[in-house]
């Protein structure tokens, strides 16, 4: 239990992720494998269930640290959360054991369900007996069901992996599904792999270029076929065997993620591997892209949060039929397959990537202009008869690839230019001789300069010494490596969209945003406003 | 008898009209009592100074070396138009007093800050039996109750054991007078190098020269900055900039080691990476014991959570009530 509230305290306290990978694998080295496995569970948020009301907790504990309610409402009102007012105001054990995590559970809070409340005051009260204030809370949080920590589950497979030497998709997918937390199971978790399982991405994602010349220069549109380029999570779903996977293309397991689409996943015929993008729609109606952030945080969403933010698989592409690759078959061919497959298998939450129809490169740039730039970022535009392979241009080598001979081009919404002033700067981490090159940058609100954008893409690396040398020279204030600069600098910077965000001092949130140049010449009163962006995102919607 | 208070609350502070003198005055006054170095406690500007001998070096270099200070040993007494003055041990730091004054027969403590949890690196609180007790309550709620410092200084230990594995180094903030030492006291020196803040270093030195022993500690500056061994530790007061101390150096784990690190919201609003809860007052349990220990038939309670400490013991039976000597005081001395 010790170990477990040090591993809590470190992975809270912190915002570094290396240090909370750290913090789990010292965890992981310094405990038996059932608190490994227990912790994992708590960790990867597999919901604990509730043993009794905190009522109940916060009437026994005013009791046991006798005092009235008038000073325990201080007290929450200073700590500001019940469990934690609860574990705080009783008296401190001087001599608290260290219960390892598994036998608390185990032992102490499983034998509790359905008890009497007689029962389960003694129990509860004998358990704080053995506990120091931050082992209570954990403890509490656990009895009331209500234990939560933010924590991307890809560190502790990160973790994992490291502990035990075994790479992270084979953790990641040893980890889907329904799993009990024992001692065999985390030996499970670790072991070598017997044999090679097909549960991992055989062949790379097949990912367009930006189409950076002019849409003529690609031909004929009818040897194309035009998509929508959707925000979203590019997956494959894999049907093998008795198993399916949602793979994201950074390698992170979906399975628990998105249940909604593991259950028809499952129902697929067996060996089919489709290729496609994770989108949060709601009764046939798109949400914003963004609204999927909520869905990933948590390796197991809350119910609610699923039925607020449910998810379809929009796919385009089939790889796998019937156990077979087709992948070197015409682009034309595999989505006649997928096309026959949708039908037949008839699940609501998989759809066909619509195509766009046009008959002429005019008439296409009209439907992007004209389509939604919320769900939308421009259009995708693949090569009738390309097949699925994977085409990375050799940089060194310029003519290696012709850029016209690739297959899948992304026409990506204009972008949006704006001039602004560079208003704080922060200093790189992980250099031998950092540099200011973290850029925010500011626009005119009523008079006030509000900031609105960070970027540190963009500049030369002459530029970046220069602008470096100016933060240096006219520092208005110092937060720890953040500094104000007098705002001065004037830059114009290029973003591709912006939307709504209530979490931003400005209101808005801007994609990408990147210099593009600075601007000597322009002085403070030349830059732009808030009011012009929003301005711009109404003219969008 | 005298319908005036002993020792009574003025614009300048708490000030014993009888004796003639203030005790910890937050202006310019003739005479000034002072129950230990923090600048909350400490101001310049008075004619006169009196506080114990430990305490000597540590108020001067706060206050200058040119000031007109006189030293009384503990338990010395003083007579000041009659009152009998003394200082007595409060533990919160190096030189940290009670003032206790008598008047025929009536007897006033002020607490000054105080803790009652041994330290090696100051005296130890000493109960004393008053009349009327004054107490500080920084930390007078009852969900704050300190582990003892020897698990603290365990926790401290593995953070910088754990960074030191990784090639991390390790920068724990503290306020400078005190609170740093108390931490030095407790670090395993066989671990690493341990580094002070220069503003930190002057007082180790006080601490040396009053015969405390802390761990040896080497100075941290732009000469030194870049030849930084991985893994050491560097002490440092919360105002310090990082950057500026670490040089080329950008690895590092930071903590903050204060009492209000006892609530999570606290912790979650610091920047730092680790909060150690070690605090150089009385927790609720120590408030408690103190004003128990004193038998003071007045108790009044000042700085802090003092309406509530107040009424808690007026439910005790205990003549309590609030004196607001610092209403704009914020943050941890």
């Amino acid at each position: 239990m010790k170990n477990f509230v040090l591993l809590y305290n470190s992975l809270n306290d912190t915002i570094r992720p290396d240090f909370k990978v750290n913090a789990l694998v010292n965890f992981f080295k310094n405990v038996p494998p059932g608190d490994s496995a227990w912790a994992l569970g708590l960790l990867l948020g597999k919901k604990n269930k509730k043993i009794v009301s905190v009522k109940y907790l916060m009437e026994w504990s005013l009791e046991l640290a006798q005092i009235p309610a008038w000073l325990f409402n201080e007290c929450r009102v200073n700590v500001n959360n019940l469990v934690e007012t609860i574990s705080l105001i009783l008296p401190v054990n001087k001599n608290s054991e260290n219960i390892p995590l598994q036998a608390l559970i185990e032992n102490h809070l499983i034998p509790l369900f359905d008890q009497e409340k007689q029962v389960q005051k003694e129990k509860i009260i004998s358990i704080w007996h053995m506990l120091n204030p931050s082992e209570r809370y954990i403890c509490n949080k656990l009895v009331t069901g209500s234990f939560h920590i933010d924590l991307l589950p890809k560190l502790i497979i990160k973790a994992l992996s490291r502990f035990c030497g075994i790479s992270e998709p084979v953790i990641s997918y040893r980890l889907s599904g329904n799993w009990v937390p024992t001692v065999d199971f985390f030996n499970w978790l670790c072991s070598p792999p017997v044999l090679n399982a097909p549960c991992y991405n055989a062949f790379p994602f097949k990912s367009a270029v930006n189409l950076n010349q002019k849409i003529e220069e690609l031909g004929e549109i009818n040897e194309w076929l035009a998509e929508w380029n959707w925000k979203g999570i590019r997956s494959r779903i894999i049907k093998k065997g008795n198993m399916a996977l949602i793979w994201s293309h950074d390698n992170d397991l979906l399975n628990d993620t998105f249940p909604e689409l593991f259950e028809p996943g499952f129902r697929l015929p067996d060996g089919i591997v489709l290729d496609g993008i994770i989108i949060p729609m709601k009764n046939n109606v798109l949400l914003p892209p963004f609204e999927l952030q909520k869905r990933i945080v948590k390796r197991y969403p809350l119910k609610k949060i699923i039925s607020d933010i449910p998810v379809s698989f929009v796919a385009f592409d089939l790889l796998e039929f019937n156990n077979a690759e087709i992948l070197t078959q015409p682009l034309i061919n595999r989505r006649t397959a997928l096309i026959k497959l949708l039908n037949d298998i008839n699940e609501p939450g998989f759809i066909l990537s619509p195509l766009i129809e046009c008959s002429s490169w005019n008439e296409l740039k009209k439907a992007k202009d004209n389509g939604n730039k919320i769900s939308f970022d421009g259009i995708i535009l693949k090569r009738i008869q390309s097949t699925y392979e994977s085409e990375i241009p050799d940089i060194s080598q310029p003519n290696s690839l012709d850029i016209l001979q690739s297959s899948w081009f992304q026409w990506k919404n204009d972008p949006h230019f704006i001039l602004a002033v560079l208003l704080y700067a922060r200093l790189e981490q992980g250099s031998a001789n950092p540099l200011f090159k973290e850029y925010t940058f500011a626009l005119w609100d009523h008079g006030i300069l509000v900031p609105f954008a960070k970027t540190s893409i963009g500049l030369t690396e002459e530029e970046v010494i220069r602008v470096d040398n100016f933060i240096r020279n006219n520092t208005l204030e110092k937060f720890g490596p953040v500094r104000t600069v007098i705002p001065e600098l004037v830059f114009e910077i290029e973003f591709e969209g912006v939307q709504k965000s209530v979490r931003h001092k400005s209101g808005i949130i801007v994609h990408s945003p990147r210099i593009i140049r600075w601007h000597f010449d322009k002085k403070i009163e030349e830059i732009g406003s808030l009011e012009d962006l929003t301005g711009s995102q109404k003219n969008q919607t | 008898m005298n319908f005036i208070p002993l020792v009574r609350l003025t614009d300048k502070g708490l000030f014993c009209e009888i004796g003639g003198f203030y005790i910890d005055p937050n202006k310019s006054v003739d005479k000034a009592l002072i129950t230990h170095a923090h600048s909350d406690h400490a101001r310049p500007g008075s004619k006169s100074y009196l506080t114990v001998k430990p305490g000597e070096s540590l108020l001067k270099q706060r206050l200058g070396q040119n000031i007109n200070l006189q030293t009384v040993n503990y338990s010395e007494p003083l007579y000041m138009n009659g009152v009998k003055v003394s200082f007595h041990p409060a533990g919160h730091i190096l030189g940290s007093s009670q003032i206790r004054i008598e008047y025929y027969g009536e007897v006033w403590v002020i607490s000054g800050d105080y803790k009652l949890e041994k330290d090696l690196t100051c005296e130890m609180f000493e109960p004393i039996k008053c009349n009327t007790f004054i107490t500080e309550s920084t930390f007078g709620l009852p969900i704050f109750k300190w582990l003892s410092q020897n698990l603290i200084f365990k926790e401290i230990n593995s953070w910088w054991r754990c960074n030191k594995e990784l090639n991390i180094i390790s920068i724990i903030l503290g306020y400078s007078i005190g609170k740093a030492q108390r931490i030095i006291s407790g670090l395993d020196s066989t671990i690493g190098t341990i580094y002070a803040h220069p503003s930190i270093e002057v007082i180790n030195q006080c601490y040396r020269i009053a015969g405390i022993k802390i761990p040896e500690t080497q100075i941290i500056n732009e000469h030194v900055s870049n030849d930084l061994l991985p893994g050491s530790l560097i002490i440092a007061p919360p105002s310090a900039d990082i950057y500026e101390m670490i040089g080329k150096h950008t690895n590092f784990s930071s903590a903050f080691a204060s009492g209000w690190m006892q609530i999570r919201k606290n912790r979650k609003r610091i920047s730092f990476d680790r909060g150690f809860t070690l605090s150089d007052h009385a927790d609720w349990e120590g408030l408690l014991q103190a004003a128990k220990e004193s038998q003071a038939a007045n108790i009044l309670v000042t700085h802090g959570y003092s309406s509530q400490l107040a009424k808690w013991l007026r439910e005790k039976r205990l003549n309590a009530s609030v004196l607001e000597i610092f209403p704009n005081r914020t943050g941890e001395y």
